[in-house]
């Protein structure tokens, strides 16, 4: 193998040589190793080198996005999409769509885990509540006590609707947790903002439900003798709390024992045997709908006032800032996130949540 | 110099091929390879990362989508950059991310403001860092041809020839830019700080 001489070696030379590019661009091992030993055995080279690396990782700008696993999700998801042709045809409904393609919907319907508790070998409720309340952790607690449907926002940008007298408790900083855990008592629907990064846990007795982003709908009532999990589309997979504690599940994929759900499957756990089966199940996707919404240059201070009273939630915003802005638009089956994410693309903004609350930040 | 990249057009001229007569799986191939790419490029002129991806992923199933009705590109690579940016810039225009003399430029000129923010890069090694923040200021005083032109061949590795397809440009006037690039950036570093001396050695080279 013939030795490249790098001393010869412009700053050109180095940018497109693929040794140096695999070191600078990869942080490849061996190349790494390479460009360290060679850096000790020609100092006087190593301005040249080191100008030439921060040339390149100004352009690169940040570290590699996109991992090999994404990317083979990323190209299986668009095959999937190939042959529905007939939706780029529709310039009507294509920019809605196209927001809508981000959304991977699953609802998920976790039915009576009550008598479960008694059932499961091993697993018993006062366990499950003790472990839960003797927790060192600070949970913010969301009970809805009215007797109409309550948005809860969380601090990830997901939302939560909770059924009247179900609870749901989190931690107030989960977002910033590597995993995103919720405890439900009753029933809800999720809408999960996408963060492979940040899977998101929804934790009932004796049930874990985990998916990655999607919305999908929870209930657990005590008193119902039957369980059962429903998709209606997007993935997720439901596995039992005892399987959880037995190894670390969190960090694992899907095991033999847990049901990996499909669009319209079922997992359902039947009084006899303590384990989830799968069935087939159809029109879920009506049981939920978010508001409709339709707006022909409204300013857009009208249009956080219409979503705060369709979701019954407090949108804060510096109204000087937003003066102005009009917008024009149907929202069709959005989430409020994608929504938010909409208007604050229009008025250059964004936006977070603070205490169960949209905090609108526009700039100076 | 070695020139992997006539075997790299090859390559992809060949799964051009099979993805007309209906391949899904030269399709999946063609986004592995040049996804990352693309999604550094659209970074350089839209800022929201979420939207970019849903870009790429529509510009290739219309690809698919159109495969009977488009002609072979000559390179697929300098067409799918094409492709991404004319698209970004459409589907930016509808959701109004753009100011109306952006798009006029993208357009008219068929260039896109690129702008480097190397303060996003989380680098260990503090000087590494500064330098590397020094250089993307430095970049970023170019005029965005050269900028564009300098991204294309030093980061992405595009040949004159594409870089000129994909500015529709002339592959002198490609030559030229890159010229005045280097002789640019050799000026400004001379009226910048000693910190930065070493670019001047790095520049003499050229």
């Amino acid at each position: 193998m013939i030795m490249t001489d790098y001393r010869n070696y412009t700053t050109e030379d180095l940018l497109t040589d693929a040794l140096f590019r695999a070191w600078v661009l990869n942080a490849d091992p061996e190349a790494t190793a390479f460009w360290h030993y060679w850096l000790v055995d020609n100092p006087d080279r190593s301005e040249r080198v080191e100008a030439a690396r921060a040339l390149l990782l100004a352009m690169q700008e940040k570290r590699q996005t996109v991992s090999d696993e994404e990317l083979g999700k990323i190209v299986e998801a668009t095959l999937g999409r190939l042959g529905n042709a007939d939706v780029t045809e529709k310039p009507s409904s294509r920019r809605i769509y196209f927001i809508l393609s981000r959304i991977a919907a699953a609802i998920v319907l976790v039915a009576g885990l009550g008598w479960l508790v008694h059932k499961f070998p091993g697993g018993s409720s006062s366990n499950v509540i003790s472990k839960q309340s003797t927790s060192d952790e600070i949970r913010t607690e969301r009970k809805n006590n009215t007797d109409k449907p309550m948005t809860v926002l969380l601090g990830d940008k997901s939302t939560v609707i909770l059924q009247p007298g179900s609870q749901l408790s989190f931690s107030p900083a989960m977002e910033k947790a590597s995993k995103r855990i919720v405890y439900l008592d009753g029933e809800g629907f999720f809408d999960v903002v996408k963060d492979p990064a940040h899977p998101f846990f929804v934790y009932t007795n004796q049930l874990v439900t985990r998916v990655l982003g999607t919305s999908f709908r929870v209930v657990a009532y005590n008193r119902e003798k039957q369980a059962s999990v429903s998709v209606v589309t997007g993935k997720v997979t439901v596995f039992a709390k005892k399987d959880l504690e037995k190894t670390d599940r969190v960090a694992n994929p899907p095991a033999s024992g847990d049901v990996v759900l499909s669009p319209n499957e079922q997992a359902t756990f039947t009084q006899n045997a303590a384990k989830l089966t799968k069935s087939k199940i159809e029109g879920l996707v009506t049981l939920y709908h978010s508001p409709e919404f339709s707006f022909d240059e409204t300013p857009v201070t009208e249009v956080f006032t219409a979503l705060e009273k369709a979701y019954g939630i407090d949108i804060k915003y510096e109204p000087e800032k937003i003066d102005g802005y009009l917008l024009t638009a149907t929202f069709a089956d959005m989430s409020l996130h994608d929504e938010l994410q909409l208007i604050c693309r229009i008025i250059k903004g964004n936006y977070h949540i603070e205490e169960g609350k949209v905090i609108i930040e526009t700039g100076p | 110099m070695p020139h992997l990249s006539e075997n790299n057009r090859l390559r992809d001229a060949q799964l051009w091929k099979e993805l007309v007569l209906g391949s899904e799986q030269a399709l999946g191939a063609l986004m592995h390879i040049h996804y990352r790419s693309l999604v550094n490029y659209g970074q350089k002129f839209i800022k929201d990362e979420e939207f970019l991806k849903d870009c790429i992923q529509e510009m290739f199933i219309e690809v698919w989508n159109r495969r009977g009705a488009l002609s072979s590109p000559n390179n697929v690579r300098a067409y799918l950059f094409t492709s991404l940016r004319r698209k970004v810039y459409r589907e930016g225009h509808k959701l109004q991310l753009f100011e109306h003399h952006d798009m006029a430029d993208a357009e008219t000129t068929g260039s896109t403001d690129i702008e480097f923010s190397p303060e996003w890069w989380l680098i260990e090694e503090e000087s590494l860092a500064e330098r590397t923040r020094k250089m993307g200021d430095l970049l970023n005083l170019l005029p965005k041809r050269q900028r564009e032109v300098i991204y294309l061949k030093y980061y992405q590795e595009l040949s004159r020839e594409e870089i000129a397809q994909v500015l529709t440009i002339s592959p002198q006037t490609v030559s030229n830019l890159i010229q005045q690039a280097f002789m640019n950036l050799r000026d400004r570093i001379k009226t910048v700080a000693i910190s930065l001396c070493a670019l001047i050695t790095l520049f003499l080279g050229y």
